[in-house]
């Protein structure tokens, strides 16, 4: 197969969603990312002359949609994360001299 | 909160809090969720509460359990590492293809390790905090200069008197002309034995040449003296995995249980020492890794299904992950990195690495991951610029690929092994090898304890618990 290009919304995701999709592709995938006012572009051309798979666009349109979600998450409880962490690690043992 | 589809069945959902607790969900239940769409009457919403993956209300529900679990996988942590290796001599009798350790002429004691590096590699090993120390000798083959591995557990033996610490000594060996002499020390002071054996005497012999051709005849007899001395349960074995053990998975397992082991370990080669120079003969990708263990591990599950007790050890420590918050402290399992901060190497120059891997790298001709040496304090070590690009590069949740990973409360960091597949310590993880394991693994196990019979469930979770379960025991509850 082709090249594969496919179009995201620009106003339901960002281009850190399609980044972080599309990198999770890079083993088999050249990825090119670009915008216009309202889409965000990704075209991904095959490594070496292997081919895509057939269900390679529908994997990063569902990869796209994961991202979002994650970053949802994120936003809502990233900040809580780090604070339980910090607060659960507090009792770690300093190294000291001998 | 992190979250991963099945790979298997893309409309469901794996999910997992930050302590390592976990469910599978349908997708449409799991975007709801993260919508705020399910409601509190949904035994969904308990059941994701009762996982900490989400809290009815932040100012009201305790943390606490939360807080206990992170904590707990973490117990690594605080007590620094608990395994030193010595290697007592790089002088080996066999000419393995892949050998990692790039060993040397059985003649050779220009590669011994010396009394000044020995006697200060004990003064090392008692600055470090931890109460449990596995000290491990290996080589080369240790044996071959034993009067090393007995100078130094009198050693450690010795000072332990002020220390007060819990010592296990362990010698990776293959067993090859054990004395009575020695047998009888290690005897003395309970040592466990590790051996290789790759598998039946064609494989095992094919692996491990030696000019007598009878690799597989000594390490039987090792074995067996072995377990004479110390008991059944002191003598235990590793595979190492050739292209050519790819193809006999049932003959391997059949091995172990004709030699009356309980515990296989099906490890793939890593690419150090000679191993990277007959890649080409000896290699494989990780798919093919990956298909060899389906097989092996159904065959595993059979002879359990038998009535034969029988654990893979790397199986074992998944499951252990995924049912429990404890933290066992595996190298490849653990984030932080276990380099440096898990175990110690102390090779026979006296230089101290961080790995066995990074030691084979030093052998390879590449001193990148050098820690320092044995003249020098721990402190020293641990300030080193290595150490920091380590941890730069050695903790999972930071790292792009795996901090949105969901398996990264499980999993680990590998700072050596990306640098020796991909030139760089931080790696890619859509091409990393070492990545590609591990899920594979966590996936492995995942769709075995979801798919399994009531026996098969019942004997991952042993695993993971650490019970012994046999047919005839599950038949008689």
């Amino acid at each position: 197969m082709e090249d594969i290009e496919v179009a995201f919304d620009a106003t339901v995701y960002s281009v850190e969603d399609v980044l972080r999709a599309t990198h999770r592709f890079t083993d088999r995938c050249v990825t090119h990312i670009s915008t216009s006012p309202d889409k965000i572009h990704v075209r991904l051309a095959p490594v070496a002359g292997i081919p895509l798979e057939p269900t390679t666009a529908g994997l990063l349109t569902n990869a796209v949609v994961d991202e979002r979600l994650r970053a949802s998450i994120r936003r809502e409880t990233g900040e809580l994360h780090a604070t339980l962490v910090k607060a659960a690690l507090t009792g770690a043992r300093p190294r000291s001299a001998p | 909160m992190r979250f991963r589809r099945l790979p298997w069945d893309p409309a469901r959902i794996l999910v997992t809090s930050m302590s390592g607790d976990w469910l599978i969900a349908e997708e449409q239940d799991f975007t709801r969720l993260v919508n705020h769409e399910i409601s509190t009457e949904e035994a969904f919403f308990t059941d994701c509460q009762a996982r900490h993956l989400i809290a009815r209300d932040t100012y009201r529900s305790t943390l606490a359990p939360l807080l206990s679990q992170y904590r707990t996988r973490k117990e690594y942590l605080t007590a620094g590492p608990s395994l030193h290796i010595f290697v007592v001599s790089l002088r080996c009798h066999h000419t393995c293809s892949y050998c990692q350790v790039s060993r040397r002429p059985v003649g050779d004691s220009a590669f011994d390790l010396g009394n000044e590096h020995a006697a200060q590699a004990v003064e090392r090993l008692f600055e470090w905090p931890s109460r449990n120390l596995t000290v491990e000798f290996q080589g080369g083959e240790p044996l071959l200069h034993f009067d090393r591995v007995r100078s130094l557990t009198q050693a450690i033996v010795e000072r332990n008197h002020s220390e007060n610490r819990s010592i296990q000594f362990v010698i990776a060996s293959t067993l090859h002309d054990l004395t009575n002499e020695q047998l009888a020390f290690m005897r003395e002071h309970q040592f466990a034995l590790s051996t290789s054996l790759d598998g039946p005497e064609w494989l095992h012999n094919a692996n491990r040449p030696r000019p007598e051709r009878d690799s597989y005849r000594r390490t039987l007899e090792g074995i067996e003296r072995g377990r004479r001395a110390l008991g059944d349960d002191a003598v235990s074995a590793l595979t190492t995995l050739t292209r050519r053990s790819l193809l006999a998975p049932d003959a391997i397992v059949d091995e172990y249980v004709k030699q009356g082991f309980h515990s296989i370990s099906l490890r793939p080669l890593s690419p150090y020492g000679f191993a990277r120079a007959t890649n080409l003969r000896t290699g494989y990708g990780m798919e093919d890794f990956l298909q060899f263990y389906q097989v092996a591990l159904d065959r595993i599950i059979g002879v359990n299904r038998s009535g034969y007790d029988l654990e893979e050890t790397y199986g074992r420590m998944v499951m252990s992950q995924l049912l429990t918050p404890f933290a066992h402290g595996y190298v490849d399992l653990r984030s932080p990195t276990g380099a440096g901060l898990g175990a110690v190497v102390y090779d026979f120059d006296g230089r101290v690495y961080p790995s066995d891997e990074a030691r084979m790298l030093a052998s390879m001709g590449d001193d990148s991951f050098v820690m320092g040496h044995v003249g020098q304090p721990v402190n020293e070590w641990l300030d080193s610029p290595l150490m920091a690009t380590l941890l730069d590069a050695g903790v999972a949740e930071a790292l792009t690929g795996c901090s949105d990973c969901a398996f990264v409360p499980l999993c680990g960091a590998d700072p050596i092994d990306h640098y020796a597949r991909q030139g760089d310590t931080i790696g890619h993880r859509p091409t990393s090898d070492f990545c590609r394991r591990q899920t594979g693994m966590f996936d492995t196990y995942l769709k075995r304890w979801e798919d399994g019979s009531t026996f098969e469930q019942g004997l991952l979770e042993n695993w993971g618990l650490r019970r012994p379960t046999t047919l005839g025991e599950e038949m008689a509850a």
